[in-house]
């Protein structure tokens, strides 16, 4: 398997060199390719960002253990977000020619609601990244256990960093529709071939097991949780970096519109696609050894030809590395634009911007990389990451977008109440890991951003001047 | 007859277009017939001696072999008038074929004959072809060329189907080694038609980038060229070199593969060498009729560099063909039915030659017509030459390390389809750069030529249009500059004057003025370096 990885990675650092040369020195082509992709490249490229390890490994293991829907929560949490931003902020924010999505927050309201927004924003997608790393490292390291996750995190988060520093946008956008195309044909290979080679009576059987609701309708067995993970991908997602980075990119608003609709879409398909392989496998659990630590992995590689089983795992690497690559992208842009820039104008020149942007991103995948260390569960750090941004950021998005009465003094401390008490609350859990087990965990998702919305409309309406109303996004 | 005389009225001009077609056709029907009778010839002489597995590392020998004589084609090409070398390499060509003949009719032993005998065949046809073309160039100019291209290639095809066919009658009768004996004849047949065609030439009164022009161009050729390095900075070259590496592994690993399949299929060697046979010619016969039809229908319509992108395609569709069959357990079995899972290779061969031999092989002739005329020979020699023998050794050097790691098929499969994929990235350049250099290479007087030219421009996206424009507006001719910078301020933005300004200082006189004219108050006060910059340049040519 090792030449097909080596293949898969030298090639995307080719064309991250030679994308590097498309750039030309200009800012715009680094951050959104000189807003020229065209639609199908946006879908593939935004189903790349989409599909990521939760989607993927994470979602065969679970349904091959637990409830289909479980599983499929993830795929289908993000695919839903894509559809929303399809069809209610595409087209509006792409009208706006922004270049980040805090460039909104500064629109709307101001340098201090931005600033706060792409911190939280670039926190938020650090633990997105790590929550990749920990994923692929997983892979690899069942793949050639002769190297240790650790060293194989930082091979990889290094090989990445490399090429999205050198080629931009252009080259994540060209690595996503790789790593996405090479995912479906394998996918689909795999779910055909093993439809082909089960026994449909034993099928049915677990189809019936699997298609249970109780984790999602019973409250005493989890109902909470699930919803409030569901609603953290669904709904937080709309405030995703890098989503929104090639919604900008896109050549229309409408082109924008209709390539979130469609690439929400292939996520959910390719959710399900691996959920099957997750529900196929698990009529074979019982041949699988007790001792294996990735069963699921060990399902592909032992019970699928050889082939497609080899096209299989590259789909679930490029699921990681096109998620990574692309949050390492939207995070150096916000942090030079957004942060630096516009706080601090006279540290870095004009002519030295794109040199910065690259370099930005080398303390973002260190950072990425800490946090890999720290935590090892990837699930925990997907749903942590856009529970973050679901909290804080989501409300002044929607508000700022749709409401007139909308205005920094709501938007600035509707953020610091909200963050705050999710931070209290992941405290307390941290605390008391009995919570885990409540009924009622699930809450501290849900919680923050009903207070956000909440405070929001308050102090909107306290602090409502009519001059709210004539803010130009455009 | 109908289509003859419909060719005869298509190609009536006053330079004698219609003899200067008729006679390279024919030396290019001629010359393939040869050089198809040659490779089968060397196939089964190799196959037979060697086998198989040792292509590999013919790839390799071939890729050292072609280096070292394209660096002498390369000193010698700008020296020598194109005609005459013709001559000298059908000379060469004569010679080699009748001693190779010789040794293998007499059985004399030579060490490593058959390794000998396939690098230098595969390298005299790499030289044939190269130079028949680099030749063409200078029968025809880039007008004429788009029309009879296509023709040409279809001679070519033409050929190879008749060659196949010939070719195992020949070594059915009087043996395959004689195939040598034939092909030195056929090259002695050239001869006379190369005369002919220089004497058309010269009675043309054409005025193209012809052989009566070759010494002048050989003066120009000592000013221009410095080195290898400096053409491989054009842009469109550069691009073609990012092109050659992922194409020539593909290439190589789907005719790898390929052999290794009908190897499996047909076990017998007779049987394997009448599948090739036949299905070089249905391949070939496929090749005609797109040469015929779809090749100058998007030469007219999509232009040469939109036709360039097929062949990328083509071979990405092979390799992904490839990447399928192995998919199948059933890819690794000792044994194959031809119509079962085989012809997902087969197809994967058959998107290779086929589109290799008529649109690619057409196109790819014409996009060196964007090359300036004194840097055209070291061009096609740099790809021909050094960028083709480099990526065809890289692609021999991993097909031996895979067979060192016996690497199974499948991932084989995957490392072509990645490659397929940085080609076709690699390959959306190819259009604008071609326009670009296009645009530069057209003289000043030939006003009608660059009006197509720039409309197939404004045909581009948007973006690839901004890209060629942007190149055009420091032009040193004028209508050229003049017509890049009305375009540009159709669509005008910020990030527009802001492009405009890191080339404020290259720009022409009447550029400048138009551009400061169509600032408005706003755009001035966002850009005074550039303001400043065009107001320098005006005030100083008062």
């Amino acid at each position: 398997m090792i030449i097909p990885i080596i293949a898969f990675f030298f090639m995307s650092f080719l064309i991250g060199v030679y994308s590097a040369s498309l750039i030309g020195g200009k800012i715009r082509n680094y951050y959104v390719a000189g807003n020229i992709i065209p639609i199908w490249v946006i879908v593939l490229s935004l189903a790349g960002q989409a599909i990521e390890i939760g989607s993927t490994y994470e979602n065969g293991m679970t349904v091959m253990r637990d409830s289909f829907w479980v599983g499929t929560l993830m795929p289908i949490g993000i695919g839903v977000s894509l559809i929303l931003i399809g069809f209610f902020f595409a087209e509006p924010l792409h009208k706006m020619k922004l270049l980040t999505l805090p460039d909104f927050y500064f629109r709307k309201y101001d340098k201090k609601v931005e600033s706060i927004v792409s911190i939280i924003c670039v926190f938020s997608f650090m633990i997105l990244i790590a929550s990749n790393l920990v994923g692929i490292a997983m892979i690899l390291n069942y793949l050639i256990p002769e190297l240790t996750t650790s060293l194989i995190l930082i091979i990889v988060a290094t090989l990445i960093m490399f090429y999205t520093m050198a080629g931009g946008l252009f080259a994540v956008t060209w690595n996503d529709i790789l790593h996405v195309g090479v995912g479906v044909i394998g996918f689909i290979g795999a779910v055909v071939w093993l439809y082909c080679n089960t026994d449909m009576h034993e099928l049915g059987e677990a189809i019936k097991t699997k298609l249970n609701t109780d984790k999602f309708t019973k409250w005493d067995q989890g109902g909470l949780s699930m919803w409030a993970s569901f609603l953290a991908l669904a709904l937080g997602d709309i405030v995703a970096l890098d989503f929104m980075e090639r919604v900008f990119a896109a050549k229309t608003p409408k082109y924008a519109k209709i390539s979130c609709i469609i690439s929400g879409g292939l996520t959910i398909v390719v959710g399900i696609l691996l959920a099957i392989i997750g529900l196929i496998a698990s009529l074979h659990l019982s041949s699988i050894p007790e001792a294996e630590k990735y069963k699921f992995l060990w399902f592909i590689q032992n019970k699928i030809p050889a082939g497609i089983s080899m096209l299989v795992f590259m789909g679930l690497i490029g699921a990681c590395i096109s998620t990574i690559d692309g949050a390492i992208m939207a995070c150096t842009a916000v942090i030079t634009k957004n942060v630096i820039q516009q706080n601090f104008p006279q540290l870095v020149s004009k002519k030295n911007l794109l040199l910065f942007s690259r370099i930005t991103a080398v303390p973002i995948t260190i950072g990425a990389i800490l946090i890999s260390f720290f935590n090892s569960d990837p699930i925990a750090l997907l749903i942590f990451a856009f529970d973050l941004v679901f909290a804080s950021c989501l409300v002044p998005l929607v508000l700022g977008l749709y409401w007139k009465k909308s205005n920094k003094t709501a938007a600035f401390w509707s953020i610091i109440l909200s963050l705050t008490l999710r931070i209290i609350l992941e405290g307390i859990i941290h605390y008391d890991p009995t919570w885990k087990e409540s009924s009622w965990f699930g809450a501290q998702t849900l919680v923050p951003p009903i207070v956000s919305l909440i405070s929001f409309w308050f102090i909107a309406i306290k602090t409502y001047q009519p001059k709210d109303e004539n803010v130009n996004l455009v | 007859m109908l289509i003859w005389s419909n060719l005869k009225n298509k190609f009536a001009s006053e330079n004698l277009l219609w003899p200067r077609v008729k006679f390279t056709a024919l030396l290019f029907f001629i010359l393939t017939l040869g050089i198809e009778l040659g490779r089968i010839g060397r196939d089964s002489y190799f196959l037979t001696t060697e086998g198989p597995e040792k292509i590999p590392y013919m790839y390799l020998f071939m890729a050292v072999l072609m280096l070292v004589a394209s660096g002498a084609y390369s000193m010698i090409v700008d020296k020598i008038r194109r005609d005459i070398f013709m001559k000298y390499l059908l000379a060469s060509g004569i010679i080699f074929t009748l001693v190779v003949g010789f040794i293998l009719r007499f059985k004399i032993k030579v060490p490593l004959f058959p390794f000998l005998v396939f690098c230098v065949v595969e390298t005299y046809i790499l030289f044939a072809f190269m130079h028949f073309w680099n030749y063409m160039n200078y029968v025809f100019d880039s007008k004429e060329g788009k029309p009879v291209f296509p023709l040409i290639g279809a001679t070519g095809l033409l050929a190879t189907i008749v060659g196949g066919i010939t070719a195992r009658v020949i070594a059915g009768y009087i043996g395959a080694n004689s195939l040598f004996f034939i092909w030195s004849g056929i090259l002695i047949l050239c001869y006379p038609l190369v005369g002919k065609i220089r004497y058309i030439v010269l009675n043309s009164g054409h005025t193209g980038d012809t052989l009566i022009d070759l010494d002048s161009q050989m003066s120009e050729n000592k000013l221009g060229l410095d080195s290898m390095a400096k053409i491989a900075k054009i842009p469109l070259i550069r691009t073609i070199i990012y092109m050659s590496f992922p194409l020539w592994i593909i290439i190589y690993l789907v005719e790898y593969n390929y052999y290794g399949t009908m190897n499996r299929v047909y076990p017998n060697q007779d049987e394997l060498a009448g599948f090739l046979g036949i299905f070089t010619s249905i391949a070939s016969f496929a090749g005609l009729l797109l040469q015929l039809t779809v090749t100058p229908w998007m030469l007219r319509v999509l232009g040469v560099g939109a036709a360039s992108m097929v062949y990328p395609f083509s071979l990405t569709l092979g390799a992904l063909s490839l990447l399928l069959f192995t998919m199948f357990p059933d890819a690794l079995g000792a044994h194959l039915e031809l119509f079962g899972i085989a012809l997902f290779v087969v197809f994967a061969r058959f998107c290779d030659i086929t589109i290799y031999y008529s649109v690619y092989e057409s196109t790819s002739q014409l996009i060196y017509y964007a090359i300036p005329e004194f840097l055209r020979g070291k061009s096609r020699a740099l790809i021909s030459g050094v960028v083709m023998p480099m990526a065809m050794a890289l692609a021999g050097g991993l097909l031996i390390f895979f067979e060192y790691l016996q690497e199974p098929i499948y991932n084989i499969a995957f490392v072509g389809l990645t490659c397929s994929f940085g080609l076709l990235v690699f390959s959306l350049k190819l259009t604008p750069d071609y326009l670009r250099s296009m645009l530069h290479s057209i003289s000043p007087e030939d006003i009608k030529y660059r009006e197509e030219v720039q409309k197939e421009i404004l045909k581009l996206e948007a973006s690839d249009v901004r890209y060629v424009l942007l190149g055009a507006i420091t032009s040193n001719v004028k209508a050229e500059a003049l017509f890049a910078i009305e375009k540009l301020l159709e669509n005008k933005d910020d990030e527009l004057f802001e492009d405009i300004d890191e080339v404020s200082g290259q720009l022409d006189l009447a550029v400048s003025n138009i551009v400061l004219s169509n600032m408005n108050d706003s755009e001035k006060s966002k850009f005074p370096h550039l303001v400043e910059a065009l107001n320098n340049k005006l005030n100083a040519n008062i």
